[in-house]
């Protein structure tokens, strides 16, 4: 055992009579590797002086480990709850299997009044670890901060990209509201008629828009219109095409300084003063609208109209085994300044609607990625048609709507029917 | 995407579906090839099943872009529903269509 504390450099200049008492009162103990010496919190009688291996000093915070020092041959473990009588301040465990002498307090105190130099060098020991450990707190509090410091200033990021969300939120709430009066509050219903119209953007705003204006003469201009693409881009256009061809259509003298006012003129003066505004002053944006204008005379049943690249609106009721599509027009407006849009005649007898819709109805897509498509719009409305455009409307988009089973609505959709009671 | 030049023909095979996503992960590419190129060109779309109104606008700012430089983009392989579309909205007025890419190209060749 002599021999074993020469080995420890705190002990060498030890005069031998002391070296030999304290070898009668001290023990060897051998550690595994893995293997804990003591645990934070034990009551501690005794300190270690390491042999071989080495001992990891651990400490335990919100159940996290954290090593705090590895203590190597030479070294002295434990001795301050022996000096304080406190319980451990931190967990011992062996890194590598490892040979320890134990010293109870006895042989401890003996060592400290045997040699002052030794009790120097322990106080030496001591105060170097306080020191460490006060640097390696001072280190984790800088760390932490800092951390704090980053995740405050990701927080007040996200706030700001929080606010900013929800500014554009409002906004575009607003935009729906703006763009929800373009689209008539509620459509006359001439005596022998019914007119209904839905439209629902796929976003926020849309790109469809319907629109009923009461025309002087007693005739009534009925629009339909998509413009390519969806979402504000083409909730713009909507808002300019559909006030271009309000404005034009009231207001013939003034914007197409004509004086004639039969439906012909007004439907291809105003379809072309868009189309030009919009050919000379939007041909950078490439994007096109297609549009169906049509005035109905509801005396009579004349429809005098005009497609711009729409969906052929269908007649229904005329042949009891299917829809009938009005005949194909010309180009969307938007594309070419000298596209020569001319006008089609139709009539709608006692019992015949017609109903107009944009691509958002028939190409909505299923759970299967199957289409609505034009055969299941077209049994619809005729098994519906004796029952008015209202109940035919909602039949179409509640049909529509279970269709799609919940999936997110992938186009904007509108439809506008008018419907002529049996005589 | 996939691209071939035949000649002087530059040739797009057009992917399946044409929506939104389907035209953003090709306009780009159509449309620095096409200003490149200047000149003749087909959109092969045998292979396209559903065209939204923004691959039509694709389309159309392609033959905006060819033609004042006296170039074309003329259309081949259309399936039925796809033709559907382009004859319902008139672009069947804008474009040079074939039932297939050896037609157009024979067209090119011919009648320039």
């Amino acid at each position: 055992m002599i021999d074993l504390l020469r080995r420890i450099p705190l002990f060498q200049n030890l005069p031998p009579s002391d070296l030999h008492d304290l070898a009668q009162i001290t023990q060897r103990r051998s550690l595994l590797a893995g293997e804990v010496l003591f645990q934070q919190g034990d009551v501690g009688p005794e300190c270690f002086a390491i042999l071989d291996g080495e001992l990891e000093i651990i400490i335990y915070v919100n159940d996290a480990e954290h090593r705090l020092d590895v203590y190597r041959p030479g070294q002295l473990i434990g001795e301050m709850a022996l000096i304080d009588q406190s319980p451990r301040a931190a967990t011992v465990r062996a890194l590598t299997n490892s040979d320890l002498i134990v010293l109870n307090e006895a042989a401890f105190l003996r060592l400290l009044r045997a040699s002052p130099d030794l009790a120097m060098a322990m106080l030496r020991n001591g105060v170097a670890r306080v020191r460490h450990t006060n640097q390696q707190m001072i280190g984790d509090l800088e760390r932490k901060n800092a951390e704090l410091l980053s995740a405050y200033r990701q927080l007040q990021a996200a706030q700001a990209d929080l606010i900013r969300l929800s500014r554009i939120e409002e906004e575009l709430a607003v935009a729906r509201r703006i763009q929800a009066s373009f689209l008539p509050r509620s459509l006359p219903q001439p005596a022998g008629w019914t007119l209904a119209g839905y439209s629902r953007g796929a976003q926020a705003v849309g790109g469809d828009f319907y629109d009923c204006i009461p025309l002087p003469g007693g005739v009534l201009g009925l629009i339909v219109a998509d413009v390519c693409g969806k979402g504000i881009t083409a909730a713009l256009f909507v808002a300019l095409t559909r006030s271009l061809l309000r404005a034009a259509s009231l207001s013939p003298q003034s914007f197409l300084g004509q004086g004639n006012h039969d439906p012909e003129h007004i439907i291809t003066g105003a379809v072309w003063m868009v189309n030009d505004y919009l050919c000379r002053e939007h041909s950078d944006n490439a994007l096109f609208i297609t549009l169906f204008y049509a005035v109905l005379d509801p005396r009579t049943g004349t429809l005098t109209y005009l497609n711009a690249g729409h969906n052929p609106p269908l007649i229904i009721g005329r042949d009891p085994e299917r829809s009938i599509e009005t005949e194909l027009g010309f180009l969307p407006i938007g594309i070419t300044s000298n596209e020569p849009y001319g006008i089609l005649h139709e009539h709608l007898a006692p019992g015949e609607s017609l109903v107009a819709f944009s691509d958002g109805i028939t190409e909505a897509f299923g759970p299967d990625e199957e289409q609505f498509g034009e055969q299941r719009l077209d049994q619809l409305l005729r098994a519906y048609a004796p029952q008015g455009a209202q109940v035919m409307l909602t039949k179409v988009i509640e049909s529509v709507d279970h269709f799609t089973a919940g999936l997110p609505q992938s186009d904007d959709l509108t439809l506008f029917i008018i419907a002529r009671g049996c005589a | 995407m996939n691209v071939e030049q035949i000649d002087d023909v530059l040739v797009f095979t057009l992917p399946q579906r044409l929506d939104a996503n389907g035209v953003a992960a090709v306009e780009p590419q159509l449309a620095q090839q096409a200003a490149a190129h200047r000149g003749k060109m087909i959109a092969d779309m045998s292979e396209v099943n559903f065209v939204a109104s923004l691959a039509l606008r694709m389309l159309l700012t392609t033959l905006k872009v060819a033609q004042p430089l006296g170039g074309d983009l003329r259309i081949v392989g259309l399936q039925p529903p796809i033709a559907e579309i382009f004859r319902k909205s008139r672009f069947d007025t804008l474009f040079k269509i074939y039932p297939d890419r050896a037609a157009a190209l024979a067209d090119y060749q011919n009648n320039g």
